[in-house]
């Protein structure tokens, strides 16, 4: 079947579906063809639409032995043509860290979806957390940027993957998909959109020999199997992809440029979504599910006079740091509820001198609307 | 009484020798010795100082680390032994 | 006088970084005569290699579509490339610690899958590129930079365990016996499914000073001496075969090819033509 004519099937209808699988559909929307994972709770549902789904668009889905192998085979298929992805939970994120590094090396687009759980380690398998913040940023070792968005919806979640997708190929980076166990688990209404009437950003693919690897900011690709013997490696290289690792030049201008072509471009990647910032004294900030309380608790704060405003982050990576800063000034407190122990609020703290709270939850289950107005409330009456 | 033999030539490229003497060594017939001088980057390059002894059987060119032995087989000359 | 097979080399790079009289050079060298003789155009080739010495062998010399990739992992890097481009020949060469150490996982479950990838494990018998550590193919009692006192382990036969693994093609020769192994690796190429020859080769540097051989040529000489033929070992007692390499095809197989069943799967949503 062509991709056209399954996604006209889809066209318009309106489906009551998990996190997982919305993502799922939005890949396919955005044109993934191909997917290696490895099963984990609670990402195995994009796994699996996949599985069933790929064949009929003539993509590929493989499961592999693990999740380097995972990884690998989807950055191997993305050079061969392929757009790619895989989706895994906390443990399998953590194996893929080094080649999540070879990805930003490399230049390779993909998307890498992390389904959070509760960790460290085994932590609470089955339950949701948002603890892997700092890991989709950091994870990997050395200088790199990252870019990385995590939806609160199930809608969001199909709509976000095609910017994922898109964001991948327009910055030649790989992007992290952040999911978290609630998000990806909860069943809404989602609705498909027309599949021309959707932007989808075409891989700037060049069947000239260029240097693929330097020579501007975003180079263009190649595809393996054209002619153009390439050379592709995450050893520091030239901007013809042979390696030069004892240049400290080589590697300082290469490092620079993978780090400005998203840096430079941080207000355009930044998405977010701001309430009642107006008139507001106090500001939330939140993101993915625990957005989806707290955006209950301004509510309710507001009801009882608190002139609370709300910023929701959808681009985690880069920081939206532009507007965080703008908004800082305008408060006197930052309430940032997560399930964790403050890890985005820890990044807030870099660009504001107003106070920064953390409004943390851990273990597997999301804030009520009633503990994040507590906590903010009997915070702000302490003044 | 005649028979035909290859016309062999063989070559080593200078430039790519590392002197390492597998070919030296392993050459059955001992078609190759160790020059005298030193190539630009400090080895010992062979010299096939006895190249009617060559049978042409490939396994210096093919055992070569650095693609520096290039054995020519030309067209068949006769010779009177 | 050039050689005229310098034309498939990266030839601004040669000399090759190898250590004179590492065996690596001659896997490189007999590669290219089979890539000549087998007549297959360069453009349809991509290498895929992991960290190490003997990644380097086509990366960088090897001028094709190159993907370099991490210590262990080119099997399942070369996993993507075979399922997207399955018409191309995609060559994966790397060494014992990379292919069999870090990376043994990708590598079992690729010959259980029969995917249609060629893999030249190059086993020169230690971590050479590190300097000489121990790897999972260094003999018992050997003495490496990390097994002092000599090594406790026993040696994986990796010839055998691929076999066992299922792929449908798999051989092993040494760098001495260069007509052999000339054509295996045209087998190999030519065969559709997972192809594999382990290649025992020398590392004068990082493993032979370590055994009593300096030179490359000495652990040439060993290859040479010590060298049985498969066939013949039926019957011998695993001590008579002690220090021994066993050469030979260890299997050939008709099975079928993991991208084809993938393709078969696609087909079943071909549209039926109005
Ligand atoms: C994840 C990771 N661990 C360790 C290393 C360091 N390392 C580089 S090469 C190598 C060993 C290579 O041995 P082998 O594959 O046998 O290749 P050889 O150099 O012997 O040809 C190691 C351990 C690395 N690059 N990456
Ligand atoms: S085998 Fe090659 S590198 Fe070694 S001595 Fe002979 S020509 Fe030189
Ligand atoms: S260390 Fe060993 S394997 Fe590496 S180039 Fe030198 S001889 Fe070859
Ligand atoms: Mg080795």
């Amino acid at each position: 079947m062509t991709r056209e004519n399954y996604l006209s099937k889809l066209k318009n209808r309106t489906l009551f579906i998990q996190g997982d699988e919305a993502a799922a559909y939005g890949a396919l929307y955005a044109g993934c063809n191909f997917f290696a994972g490895y099963p984990i709770t609670p990402a195995s549902e994009v796994a699996e639409l996949m599985a069933k789904e790929l064949p009929k668009v003539d993509g590929y889905y493989i499961q592999m032995e693990d999740e380097i192998a995972s990884i690998g085979a989807m950055i191997g298929a993305a050079w061969s043509g392929g757009k790619s992805m895989t989706a895994t939970s906390g443990p399998g994120f953590s194996l893929m860290q080094e080649n999540i590094g070879y990805a930003c090396m490399t230049e390779t687009p993909c998307v890498i979806v992390n389904v959070q759980r509760s960790g460290p380690s085994t932590g609470q398998a089955t339950l949701a957390a948002q603890g892997d913040m700092l890991q989709a940023r950091w994870g990997t070792h050395g200088d790199h940027e990252m870019i990385a968005l995590s939806p609160s919806s199930v809608q969001e979640s199909f709509d976000l993957m095609l910017e994922a997708f898109n964001l991948s190929e327009k910055y030649r980076n790989p992007v992290i998909f952040l999911l978290d166990g609630e998000v990806g688990h909860i069943r809404e209404k989602v609705v498909f959109p027309d599949i021309n009437e959707v932007n989808i950003h075409p891989r700037n693919i060049s069947k000239e020999k260029v240097d693929v690897f330097g020579g501007m900011r975003i180079p263009p690709m190649i595809e393996f199997g054209q002619g153009h013997r390439i050379h592709v490696t995450g050893s520091t290289h030239k901007s013809n992809g042979m390696r030069d690792v004892v240049s400290q030049e080589a590697h300082d201008k290469l490092i620079r440029r993978l780090n400005d072509k998203i840096e430079s471009n941080r207000d355009e990647i930044s998405k977010y979504e701001l309430h009642f910032t107006d008139d507001m004294e106090y500001l939330v900030v939140s993101y993915g599910a625990s957005a989806r309380p707290s955006m209950g608790a301004v509510l309710k704060l507001r009801e009882k006079g608190y002139k609370v405003g709300f910023l929701r982050l959808i681009t985690i990576w880069p920081f939206s740091s532009t507007i965080v800063k703008e908004l800082g000034k305008k408060v006197k407190n930052i309430f940032v509820p997560e399930m964790n122990l403050g890890q985005i609020s820890r990044e807030i703290e870099r660009f504001v001198s107003c106070a920064v709270h953390p409004v943390s939850k851990i273990g597997g289950v999301a804030h009520t609307i009633n503990e994040i107005v507590y906590e903010i409330e009997s915070e702000v009456k302490k003044y | 009484m005649i028979r035909e033999k290859d016309k062999i030539e063989i070559y080593i490229d200078e430039g790519l020798c590392k002197g390492c003497d597998i070919c030296i060594e392993l050459c059955r017939p001992g078609v190759f010795v160790k020059s005298e001088k030193l190539n630009s980057r400090g080895y010992y390059v062979p010299v096939p100082a006895s190249m009617n002894k060559c049978t042409g059987c490939m396994i210096c060119e093919l055992i070569c680390p650095e693609l520096a032995v290039i054995i020519k087989k030309n067209e068949l000359v006769k010779e009177v032994v | 006088m050039k050689n005229e097979l310098l034309k498939y080399l990266r030839t601004d790079i040669l000399p090759t970084e190898f250590c004179s009289g590492c065996g690596c050079g001659t896997v490189l060298n007999i590669f290219c005569h089979v890539v000549d003789e087998l007549k297959i155009n360069p453009d349809d080739i991509i290498m895929v290699t992991g960290i190490g010495c003997s990644s380097w062998i086509p990366s960088p010399y090897f001028s094709a579509d190159t993907l370099h990739t991490t210590h262990g992992r080119a099997i399942a890097f070369a996993t993507g490339v075979k399922v997207m481009k399955p018409d191309k020949h995609v060559i994966v060469i790397a060494g014992d610690g990379d292919l069999a150490g870090i990376g043994g996982n990708h590598l079992i479950h690729a010959a259980r899958r029969n995917i249609g990838l060629t893999v030249f494990l190059v086993n020169n018998y230690i971590y050479g590129m590190t300097g000489g550590q121990v790897s999972p193919t260094t003999p018992s009692n050997v003495p490496t930079t990390t097994t002092p006192y000599g090594n406790t382990e026993p040696a994986f036969k990796i010839a055998e365990l691929v076999s066992a693994a299922g792929a449908s093609y798999v051989a092993r020769w040494t760098t001495y016996q260069v007509f052999h192994l000339k054509k295996a690796m045209k087998d190999a190429i030519l065969n559709k499914g997972f192809s594999f020859i382990e290649i025992c080769s020398q590392c004068p540097t990082s493993y032979g000073k370590r055994v009593g051989m300096r030179e490359g040529i000495d652990q040439l000489k060993d290859f040479r001496d010590n060298s049985i033929d498969l066939k013949k070992t039926a019957g011998m007692k695993d001590e008579e075969l002690e220090n021994k390499f066993i050469v030979g095809k260890f299997a050939e197989r008709n099975r079928t090819e993991f991208t084809e069943n993938l393709r078969n799967i696609n087909r079943k949503f071909d549209e039926v033509p109005v």
